[in-house]
C-alpha cells in the first residue's frame, strides 16, 4: 500500500507465494530439461539459486509455465494449494510414467490473520538450491523415458476452490504400484513444499 | 571652448570649500589639508564647479591668492561658500531630520517595548499557566503511573493466573495423553476381545458343525432305527399274515371238519332216523365224543392265536416305541442344551457390545482435551482404529446375526424333532389302541370261542334238532376282522415309510444349509481378505497422492501448448486488428462530430465551451482597447520624457549570442546634428552598458564615455554632458549666424541647465528601466528590428502632439491590464478544465459502451473509496461502526453534503465464484459498495487505484476524489472543510507528502522492481502523498481516466500515482494532518484544537490491529457525531 523501509529478513504471504511458484517454475523447467521432455537445444542457461539452471525457450511452453505460476501464486497466497503435481506421460499412450510431488503445507496463520514470518532469503535459496541438485541427480536412477513423452500439470486444491478458465478437473492420474523416492524439501515458514518423485517400476527390474 | 573633463585639482578646493563650510575660515584649512578631502564632496563637484575650479587651478593651495582674487573669483569663493554653507544647513536639516527620526524611533522603541514587556507579561502568565498544566499533567501522569502499577500488578496477577492456567492445562494434556494411552490401550484390549470373540465365534462354529454333525448322525440313526422298525413292523405284518394263512388254513379245517360234522350229523340224523327206529342209545356216545374232541382242538386252537398275537405283536411293539420316545427325548434335551449355548453366546456378544460401547464412549471423550496439538492426530488415529474396529465389530455381529440364524435354524428342527417326537408317542398310542384293538379282538375271538363251546353245549343238548350255523357265522366275522386288522396295519407301516421320507427329505434341506454356511463362511474370510488387502493399498497410496474427495479436488491446466495456442494467438492478433481499425473508426467519427461543431457528443460541454470562448473574445477585445490605449499613453509619456530630458529613447528587444534575451535602448538627442548621432545601450537584469558603435567611437565621444561611464560609471552624466554638449554645438552653428551676444545665455545658463538636465536624465533612465520592465506585457510596443524603422520615424514625428487620454491616470491602466490579463487565465483554466471532460465524455461515450455511461455522472462534492479486499470484512464492519455512516445516513450525506462514501473492491479470480457471492450478499445489506472492474489480488494495486479513478470519475461528478485505505481512521467533517479550501484552484493533490527510500532488494516490503529507474541506490523516490489517505481534484482524476491505458503502474501504489503526477502542472498539497498517528498523538490534537484528518499508525501502514481499536480510536480523535453535517462546503 505504501512504500516504507522494511527490515531484510522479513516474509510476507505473498513473497512466499512468489517464491513458491517460482521454484516450481523452475523445477518444472529443470525437470523438463533433465528427463528429456523437449529437446536440450531449446533450453537456454540462466543463473538461478547459485546454479545454472535451464529454461525452456519455446514460446508454448513458456507461455503455459507462466500461465500456471501465476494461477498457482494466486492460490498459494489464498492459501488453497495442496500440491503440485507435474506429470510425465507417454504420447502415444497417455500412460503416467511419473509423477513429481510437490506438496504443500500452508501456515493457516498466515493466510488468516495476515502475519508476517521471518526467514531469510539465502536461507530459503540454499534448500531450494538442494532440492534443485537433486532433480538434476535423478536421472541416475530413473528409468530411461524410451518414447516421447507430454506432461501435464496437476494442483490438488481445496474443494472450494472453483477452477478458472483455463483448469478443469481431473483425475489423479496415478501409477498403480509405483516405486517412490522422497527428495529434500524447503520451508518459507510459510509454506513447506515437500518433494517426491513417483515413477512406473521398470519391467526390467521386475523380471529379476 | 571648455575642457569638460574636470582635473584632479578640483579635489582640494572641494575639500576646502568643505572644510571652510564646517569651520567657517577658508584660509586655515585651505592650505593644511590635503587629506580632508571627504569623498561626498568629490561625488558633489563633479556637477557644478567645473568652470571655477578650472580657474582655481591656476593658483593652488595659497590662501593669499585668495585675496588677491579677482572679483569674479572672489564671487567664486562667495557663491563657493554659500553653496558649502547651503550644504550645511541641508546637513543640519538632515541631522534635524534624523534625530527626529531618531526620535520617532525611540519612541516606537519605546512603545515596542511596552509591548514587548506586555508580551512578556503575557509569556510570564502563559508560562505560569503551562507550569499549571504541566503540574496538572505530572499530576495525571502519577495517576497513570498509579493505574499503570495497578494494571502491572494485576498483569502480573492474571499472568501468575495465566502460569497456574498453564500448569493446569499442562497437566490436562498430560492426563490427556494418558486417557489418549489408556485409550489405546482399551482399543488393544477391545482387539483383543475382537480376537477372542472371533475365536469364541470360530469356535462356537466349530462346536456347532459338530452339532450338525451330531445331530446328522442323530438323524441317520433314527432313520435307520425307524427303518428297523419298519422292518420289524414288516415282519409282524408277514408274521401276522401267516397267522392269517394258517388261521384260514385251520378255519378251512374246521369247515373240513363242520362239513365232516355236518356229513357225520347227516349220517347221525341218517343213522338216527333210521335207529329211531331201530336202535337210539348206541350212536350218541359216538357224537359225544366227536363233539369233546372237537372243543379240545378249539381250544387248542384259541390258545395258539392267542399267545400268537399277544406274545409276538403288541408287547414287542410297545416296547419299541417307547425306546424311540426316549430316544426322542434325549434328542430333544441335547438340542435344549444347545439353546442355552447360544443364548450363553448371544449374552457374550451383548457383554462384548456393550465393552465397545464404553470404548467409543471413551474414545468419545477424548475430543473434549483436543486442544493440544499432538491429540487431533492421535485423536484421527483412534478414530480411524475405532472406525475399523466398529467395522470388525459389524463384521462380528453379522457374524453373531448369521448365528443367531443358524440357531433359529437348530430351533425349527429341534421343533420338529419335537413334533417328530409327539409323531412318535401319537405312534406309540396308536399302536396301544392297536393292542387294545387286539385285546378286544382277542375277546371277541374268546366270546366266539364262548359262543362255540355255547353252540357245542347247545349241540351237545339239542344233539339231534339242528347243526351250528352261528358258530361259522362267527368264524366269518372273525376273519373279516383279521383282515380289517391287517389292512390297518399296512397303513400304518405305509405312513411310517413317509415319515421316513420326511426326514431324509429334512435332513437334505439341512445339508444343503450346511454347505451353504460353509459357503457364506468362506466369502466372508474372502472378503476380509479383500479388505486387508485395500487396507494395504490404501496405505501405500497415501505417500503416493492419493487424496480424500471431501477435502482436495484435482485440477489440470488445460494444455494449450501448440495448435491451440497459435490459434488463439491469431485470434488474438485479429482482435487486436479489430481494435485498432475500430479506434481508428471512432476517431473518423469523432472528427465528423466536430465538424458538426461537437455538439453530438456533449450539446452542454459545447455551449459552455462556447459561451467561455465569446467571454474569451470579448475580454480579449478589451485588453486589445487597454492596449492600444496603453500605447497611446506610452506615446504620450515618451513625448514628454522626450521634450524634458532632450532624447529620443527607442527600445528594442534583442537576443544576444548566448541566446539571452537583452533590451536595446537607443538613444538620439534632440540636438542631434545627423540621424547617426545615436547613443546604443544594452540593458541586461539591472545592468546597463553602453554599445560601441560608429557614433561612441569618435575620439570626443569615446573620451567622455571613458571618463563619464568606465570611471565614474554615470551614464546620465554622461548623457547629460552630451545633450550639453549637443545643445552647444547647436547654439554656436546658430550663433554664427546671429549676433555674439547669443553666445553668452547659455554659457550662463549652463551650470543651472546643467543640473536640471542631470535630474532629468537620472529620472528618464529610471522612466527607462521601468519602460523595460513592462516590455513583455506589450507585445505591440516591443517591435521587431525590421519594424523599428518606420515606429521610431512615427513616435519621432508625433514628438510634440496628442494629449487625448490625458484625464485616465496610467498606473489604473495597467492595473486594469494586469486584472484582464488575469481573469484571461483563469477563463483558459477554466476552459482546459472544460475541454478534459469533453475528452472525458467522449471517452466515455466511445469506449465500449459500459453501464455506466448511459447515465449521466451525479453530482458531488468529494468521493472517497474506501480501498477494502475480500477478507476484510471485519475492517468494513469496525469502520461502519465508526466514521463510515450506515444506510439512510450515507444517502442523507450524499445528497445533502454530496459526499459519497464506498468501499472499493474489484472481483475475485473466479468471477461469481464463493466470495463474489459473499459480496453480494454483503452489498445487499449494506449497499456501500463500488464494484471495479478488476480483478482482486491477480495484480498490483495500482492498477485497481487507476480503475477506482477512472469508475469514480464516470460515476460522479465530483471536485475531489479520494482514496483511504480500510483501517485508517477518517474525520469527514474535517476532510471536507480542507477540500473546501482548495475547491477553487486547478489541479490540486492533497496529502501527507512523503519522500521514502527505493527498495531495490528483492522480497522486502514495499520492494520497488524497477528500482534502477530512481537512479542510483540509496535514492529516494520523489515526493508523493503516502498511501493511506489521499485527495485529488477532479482534473487530475479525469487525466487519469482518459490516459489510464498509457499510466505505468509502479510495484507501490502511492508511488505510482505519484509518478503520474509529478510531471504534470500540479500543486502538491502537504497536509500532516492527514497522517496523525493513533492516540494519545490525535486525541492531544484535537485538545489543542487541532482535529486530525486521518490518523493511524506508520509501523503497520495503518491501525495496527484496526478491527480491534477502531472504535477506541474513533471515541478519542473523533470530531463528533454533526462534525460532518455542520461543514459548509
Amino acid at each position: 500500500m505504501a512504500s516504507r523501509t522494511a527490515s531484510k529478513d522479513i516474509i510476507t504471504l505473498r513473497g512466499s507465494a512468489a517464491i513458491v511458484s517460482e521454484f516450481f517454475s523452475y523445477a518444472a523447467n529443470s525437470i523438463l530439461y533433465n528427463r528429456g521432455v523437449y529437446p536440450e537445444e531449446s533450453f537456454n542457461k540462466v543463473k538461478k539459486y547459485g546454479l545454472t539452471m535451464l529454461l525452456t525457450q519455446d514460446e508454448g511452453v513458456k507461455a503455459f509455465i507462466a500461465g500456471l505460476t501465476s494461477q498457482l501464486s494466486e492460490w498459494l497466497e489464498a492459501g488453497k494449494l495442496q500440491r503440485i503435481v507435474l506429470v510425465i506421460m507417454s504420447k502415444a499412450t497417455s500412460e503416467v510414467l511419473e509423477r513429481w510431488n510437490f506438496n504443500i503445507e500452508t501456515d493457516a496463520e498466515v493466510v488468516e490473520k495476515e502475519a508476517i514470518k521471518e526467514k531469510s532469503d539465502k536461507e530459503i535459496m540454499r534448500e531450494i538450491q538442494a532440492i534443485m541438485r537433486q532433480v538434476a541427480s535423478c536421472i541416475t536412477y530413473l528409468p530411461c523415458l524410451e518414447e516421447p513423452c507430454v506432461f501435464d500439470v496437476l494442483a490438488y486444491t481445496d474443494t472450494d476452490v472453483d477452477a478458472p478458465g483455463t483448469w478443469v478437473e481431473s483425475d489423479a492420474k496415478l501409477i498403480s504400484n509405483p516405486q517412490m523416492v522422497k527428495l529434500h524439501s524447503f520451508d518459507t515458514k510459510i509454506h513447506k513444499v515437500d518433494t517426491l518423485v513417483s515413477y512406473k517400476k521398470d519391467e526390467w527390474d521386475e523380471d529379476e | 571652448m571648455i575642457l569638460r573633463t574636470p582635473p584632479q585639482r578640483k579635489r582640494r578646493a572641494d575639500a576646502d570649500a568643505d572644510a571652510g563650510a564646517d569651520l567657517a575660515g577658508v584660509k586655515s584649512i585651505g592650505g593644511v589639508s590635503a587629506t580632508g578631502r571627504s569623498p561626498v564632496s568629490d561625488r558633489r563637484l563633479v556637477l557644478y564647479d567645473r568652470p571655477t575650479a578650472l580657474v582655481a587651478a591656476g593658483a593652488p593651495g595659497e590662501p593669499f591668492d585668495d585675496m588677491v582674487c579677482t572679483y569674479h573669483c572672489r564671487q567664486m569663493v562667495k557663491s563657493e561658500f554659500m553653496v558649502a554653507l547651503n550644504t550645511a544647513e541641508k546637513q543640519v536639516q538632515e541631522y534635524q531630520a534624523k534625530l527626529d527620526a531618531l526620535e520617532e524611533q525611540l519612541s516606537k522603541s519605546e512603545d515596542e517595548r511596552m509591548q514587548f514587556q506586555d508580551k512578556l507579561n503575557y509569556a510570564e502568565q502563559e508560562l505560569a499557566a503551562a507550569k499549571g498544566r504541566e503540574s496538572a499533567l505530572q499530576e495525571r501522569l502519577l495517576k497513570e503511573l498509579g493505574d499503570y502499577q495497578e494494571r502491572y500488578h494485576d498483569q502480573v496477577k492474571k499472568i501468575n493466573e495465566l502460569e497456574a492456567q498453564l500448569n493446569k492445562e499442562i497437566n490436562s494434556r498430560i492426563s490427556a495423553e494418558s486417557s489418549a494411552s489408556s485409550a489405546k490401550e482399551s482399543i488393544k484390549d477391545l482387539e483383543e476381545n475382537l480376537q477372542r470373540l472371533s475365536e469364541r465365534s470360530e469356535r462356537e462354529k466349530k462346536t456347532l458343525k459338530k452339532e450338525f454333525s451330531y445331530l446328522k448322525d442323530d438323524l441317520t440313526l433314527s432313520v435307520s432305527k425307524l427303518n428297523a422298525e419298519l422292518e420289524r413292523m414288516r415282519l409282524r405284518a408277514e408274521n401276522s399274515e401267516s397267522e392269517a394263512k394258517l388261521l384260514s388254513e385251520q378255519l378251512v379245517d374246521l369247515k373240513k371238519q363242520f362239513d365232516e360234522c355236518l356229513r357225520e350229523k347227516n349220517d347221525m340224523e341218517h343213522k338216527l332216523l333210521i335207529s329211531s327206529a331201530l336202535s337210539d342209545q348206541r350212536a350218541p356216545t359216538d357224537d359225544q365224543k366227536l363233539i369233546k374232541l372237537l372243543q379240545e382242538e378249539l381250544r387248542n386252537f384259541e390258545k395258539e392265536v392267542h399267545e400268537a398275537r399277544r406274545l409276538k405283536s403288541s408287547h414287542t411293539n410297545v416296547e419299541l416305541l417307547k425306546e424311540k420316545l426316549l430316544e426322542e427325548q434325549g434328542r430333544k434335551e441335547r438340542a435344549e442344551m444347545e439353546l442355552s449355548k447360544l443364548q450363553e453366546i448371544e449374552a457374550k456378544a451383548h457383554k462384548l457390545e456393550l465393552e465397545l460401547a464404553s470404548c467409543t464412549l471413551l474414545l468419545s471423550n477424548i475430543p473434549d482435551v483436543s486442544s493440544y496439538g499432538d491429540i487431533p492426530q492421535k485423536f484421527a488415529d483412534l478414530q480411524k482404529q475405532a472406525l475399523t474396529n466398529l467395522n470388525k465389530v459389524g463384521e462380528v455381529t453379522s457374524r453373531l446375526k448369521e448365528l443367531e440364524v443358524a440357531l433359529e435354524f437348530a430351533d425349527l428342527s429341534k421343533q420338529r424333532a419335537e413334533g417328530e417326537a409327539t409323531l412318535a408317542k401319537e405312534r406309540a398310542e396308536t399302536a396301544t389302541r392297536e393292542a387294545k384293538r387286539l385285546e378286544l379282538m382277542l375277546a371277541s375271538i374268546s366270546e366266539e370261542r364262548d359262543k362255540l363251546r355255547k353252540d357245542h353245549a347247545m349241540l351237545t343238548k339239542q344233539k339231534l334238532r339242528d347243526g351250528d350255523d352261528t358258530p361259522i357265522k362267527n368264524m366269518d366275522s372273525d376273519l373279516s376282522g383279521m383282515e380289517k386288522i391287517i389292512r390297518e396295519l399296512e397303513s400304518t407301516i405305509h405312513d411310517q415309510k413317509e415319515l421316513i421320507s420326511q426326514k431324509h427329505a429334512e435332513l437334505d434341506i439341512m445339508n444343503e444349509r450346511l454347505s451353504l454356511e460353509a459357503r457364506k463362511v468362506k466369502s466372508l474370510e474372502r472378503e476380509g481378505d479383500q479388505l486387508r488387502s485395500q487396507v494395504a493399498l490404501l496405505e501405500s497410496k497415501l505417500g503416493h497422492g492419493d487424496y480424500s474427495a471431501s477435502s482436495t479436488k484435482v485440477l489440470r491446466m488445460v494444455n494449450t501448448l501448440a495448435v491451440d495456442n497459435e490459434a488463439k494467438q491469431t485470434i488474438e492478433a485479429l482482435q487486436a486488428e479489430l481494435k485498432k481499425t475500430k479506434e481508428r473508426l471512432q476517431a473518423v467519427e469523432e472528427l465528423k462530430g466536430q465538424a458538426d461543431a461537437g455538439t453530438v457528443v456533449d450539446a452542454n460541454i459545447a455551449e459552455k465551451l462556447a459561451q467561455l470562448k465569446n467571454q474569451i473574445a470579448t475580454l480579449e477585445k478589451r485588453e486589445e482597447r487597454y492596449k492600444t490605449v496603453f500605447a497611446e499613453r506610452i506615446s504620450v509619456f515618451r513625448k514628454a520624457c522626450c521634450s524634458l530630458f532632450g532624447y529620443k529613447i527607442v527600445m528594442n528587444d534583442q537576443q544576444q549570442s548566448n541566446g539571452i534575451p537583452i533590451t536595446r535602448f537607443v538613444l538620439q538627442s534632440v540636438y542631434a546634428q545627423s540621424d547617426d548621432e545615436k547613443i546604443e545601450f544594452d540593458y541586461e537584469s539591472g545592468s546597463t552598458n553602453i554599445v560601441v558603435n560608429d557614433y561612441t567611437c569618435q575620439q570626443e565621444i569615446a573620451q567622455q564615455v571613458e571618463v563619464f561611464i568606465r570611471k565614474m560609471h554615470s551614464i546620465p552624466a554622461f548623457t547629460a554632458n552630451l545633450t550639453m554638449e549637443s545643445f552647444n554645438k547647436r547654439t554656436e552653428a546658430l550663433t554664427e549666424r546671429q549676433p555674439q551676444l547669443e553666445k553668452k545665455p547659455p554659457r550662463a545658463r549652463a551650470p543651472l541647465s546643467g543640473k536640471a538636465v542631470a535630474a532629468l536624465c537620472f529620472t528618464s533612465f529610471v522612466v527607462g528601466l521601468l519602460l523595460s520592465g513592462k516590455v513583455s506585457l506589450l507585445p505591440a510596443s516591443a517591435p521587431s528590428a525590421s519594424r523599428y524603422s518606420a515606429k521610431e520615424s512615427t513616435r519621432a514625428s508625433g514628438c510634440d502632439n496628442d494629449q487625448k487620454l490625458g484625464e485616465r491616470h496610467p498606473t489604473d491602466l495597467l492595473n486594469e491590464v494586469s486584472r484582464t490579463h488575469q481573469a484571461i487565465l483563469s477563463l483558459d483554466k477554466a476552459v482546459s478544465t472544460l475541454e478534459v471532460e469533453l475528452a472525458v465524455e467522449r471517452a466515455r461515450s466511445g469506449g465500449a459502451g459500459t453501464a455506466v455511461a448511459s447515465k449521466p455522472p451525479q453530482k458531488a462534492f468529494v468521493v472517497i473509496g474506501i480501498n477494502t479486499a475480500f477478507t476484510s470484512r471485519k475492517r468494513r464492519d469496525s469502520l461502519r461502526e465508526t466514521w463510515v455512516p450506515r444506510g439512510g445516513k450515507l444517502r442523507k450525506l450524499e445528497t445533502e453534503k454530496g459526499i459519497v462514501i464506498r468501499f472499493v473492491i474489484g472481483h475475485s479470480g473466479t468471477p461469481g465464484g464463493a466470495p463474489d457471492r459473499a459480496l453480494d450478499a454483503e452489498e445487499a445489506e449494506t449497499r456501500d459498495f463500488l464494484r471495479l472492474d478488476h480483478a482482486e489480488g491477480y495484480h498490483e494495486l495500482s492498477s485497481k487505484t487507476r480503475v477506482y479513478f477512472t469508475t469514480a470519475v464516470a460515476t460522479w461528478d465530483a471536485d475531489f476524489y479520494v482514496k483511504v485505505d480500510d483501517d485508517v481512521h477518517l474525520n469527514l467533517g474535517i476532510l471536507t472543510s480542507r477540500l473546501a479550501k482548495y475547491r477553487t484552484r486547478p489541479r490540486v493533490y492533497v496529502g501527507c507528502m512523503k519522500s521514502g527510500p527505493v527498495l531495490s532488494q528483492k522480497g522486502v516490503k514495499y520492494h520497488e522492481p524497477e528500482y534502477w529507474k530512481f537512479g542510483d541506490e540509496g535514492n529516494k523516490y520523489f515526493r508523493h502523498a503516502t498511501g493511506q489517505i489521499y485527495a485529488i481534484s477532479k482534473d487530475l482524476a479525469a487525466y487519469i481516466s482518459i490516459n489510464q491505458p498509457i499510466l505505468h503502474r509502479f510495484a507501490n501504489e502511492d508511488v505510482s500515482l505519484g509518478a503520474w503526477l509529478i510531471g504534470l502542472e500540479v500543486e502538491h498539497v502537504d497536509d500532516r494532518s492527514m497522517c496523525c498517528a493513533t492516540p494519545p498523538d490525535c486525541e492531544w490534537k484535537k485538545r489543542a484544537g487541532n482535529v486530525c484528518v486521518a490518523s493511524f499508525d506508520w509501523s503497520c501502514s495503518g491501525v495496527c490491529k484496526s478491527v480491534d481499536r477502531m472504535r477506541h480510536i474513533h471515541k478519542a480523535c473523533g470530531e463528533g457525531e454533526g462534525g460532518v453535517w455542520n461543514v459548509a462546503i
